[in-house]
């Protein structure tokens, strides 16, 4: 549904919103309106994805006049395979790995019991898969040079894992508003949803994000990024736009690309320059709206001490 | 929103829009659409689960990620019904009986880069980095 963003400051967020990931308000950054937006409206001067045609025409031009002025560089090679390690200061206001399985032995706790009170078999646990990419790993665009290689700006298939299927006595007792699961879920986190990451965090998440978009120093890391990848032919205003690419898989041209923009990020530090960036103004959002985060762990706190007690009870017997 | 859409397509190109088009990937649509199942993704027109709705059955065979460039309308009865997926969701669902382990990452740019919201397996939430500015999602765990 189209409805503008919330002028109103985090600090006038309701209450409740502050705390739930299911908060019903939406919207809700502090100025309103975006330095940067999606990929409808891209900040700075429109670009285009590098066709067939328009390399071909872009690489001449750029050769003949090489071969009047000075060499053409050559394309930049990335220096290292890894990804960029980015760590911002909202990190410890997400909902911790460990926090969450604890939340969610709890939950499994509950749902078994409720199962077994219905005479019912709980599921079998399910395995647990790293997650496919690090919170921050594509946060400024791709920076895998090994993933630049081999699967451009598409990622590897990790298939979803095949489960026990369910009886439909067990899909009844989960599902619905009287489920096992929504209980479950409503008596740790207090909503019809498991825990996950808390509104004003993702807020502000977004906040940093759009508003170190417009900080000189990363509009200048930006626009010589942009100067970088025009050296090889690639017309992009933004990092941010280079990974629409409609084919199925990667192709050669894709992942030519995407090792270019790798390289281009390292040579002008631009994902460095915007990680500092965006550290200095979440600081700031940290600090202005201390109360609100404040009450972020407070309610970790609260769910993780429902969670002990569930834990505390005396498991059934098989 | 379609002034954007149409400004996109005339900056991406007729070649590009072309190949879009053209192309296999555009017609994998969500295959989904009343979000049902024992594992499913679904992303809401409107804020709150509410409106028209477009799924995916994540229960077999689903590779774990799409470019919303890729996927249909909101199909369902309601709401935003008939408007394209991609940047227009406000609202999601990750249904997961029995196994509440994981979660979705919505992104903000195709190629999952960007900002993300995260909704947690067993999980449901309204948007907030990517309300009506949903272009990629990927399945973790």
């Amino acid at each position: 549904m189209k409805t503008p963003r919330l002028a109103a400051p985090l600090a006038v967020v309701g209450a409740c919103c502050l705390l739930l990931a299911s908060c019903s308000t939406s919207g809700g950054t502090a100025t309103g309106t975006r330095p940067v937006s999606g990929e409808g409206r891209p900040p700075g001067t429109p670009n285009t994805p590098r066709t067939a045609a328009a390399a071909t025409a872009a690489t001449a031009t750029a050769t003949a006049a090489a071969e009047a002025a000075t060499p053409e560089p050559a394309t930049p090679e990335p220096a290292t395979d890894g990804p960029a390690v980015i760590s911002l200061p909202l990190d410890p206001y997400f909902l911790p790995p460990a926090d969450e399985a604890r939340l969610h032995t709890a939950l499994d706790r509950l749902v078994a019991d409720c199962l077994r009170s219905a005479g019912l078999r709980p599921p079998a646990p399910a395995d647990a898969h790293a997650p496919a990419l690090g919170r921050y790993e594509r946060r400024y665009g791709l920076t895998s040079a090994a993933g630049a290689r081999t699967t451009g700006y598409h990622l590897p298939d990790h298939p979803t894992p095949t489960q026990a299927p369910l009886s439909p006595a067990q899909v009844n007792a989960l599902a619905g508003p009287q489920g096992c699961q929504e209980s479950a879920a409503r008596r740790i986190t207090g909503t019809t949803s498991y825990p996950g990451d808390p509104y004003v965090v993702r807020s502000a998440n977004q906040e940093s994000f759009d508003r170190s978009a417009g900080a000189p120093e990363v509009v200048a890391a930006v626009t010589a990024w942009s100067r970088c990848m025009r050296r090889s032919g690639y017309d992009y205003a933004t990092p941010l736009r280079t990974g629409t690419w409609p084919s199925e898989r990667a192709t050669d041209e894709e992942r030519a690309t995407a090792l270019t923009d790798v390289a281009c990020k390292q040579e002008t530090g631009l994902v460095r320059i915007w990680n500092e960036a965006e550290a200095t103004v979440q600081r700031t959002l940290i600090q202005q709206n201390s109360i609100a985060f404040e009450g972020v762990l407070t309610e970790r706190r609260r769910m993780l001490g429902e969670a002990d007690a569930v834990l505390a009870r005396p498991e059934p017997g098989p | 929103m379609t002034r954007r859409i149409l400004t996109t397509l005339l900056l991406a190109g007729t070649v590009a829009t072309a190949t879009l088009a053209a192309s296999p990937a555009a017609q994998a649509a969500e295959n989904n659409p009343n979000c049902l199942g024992a594992r499913a993704f679904c992303l809401w027109y409107n804020s709150n689960q509410s409106g028209s709705v477009a799924g995916w059955d994540l229960s077999t065979g689903f590779k774990g990620f799409s470019n919303l460039a890729n996927a249909g309308a909101f199909l369902t009865p309601g709401a935003g019904q008939g408007t394209p997926v991609k940047n227009n969701a406000a609202s999601a669902t990750y249904q997961y009986w029995g196994h509440c382990t994981g979660n979705v990452q919505v992104f903000y740019y195709s190629g999952w880069s960007g900002p993300s919201d995260t909704i947690a397996a067993c999980g449901n939430g309204n948007l907030v980095n990517t309300k009506n500015e949903d272009a990629s999602f990927l399945v973790n765990g």
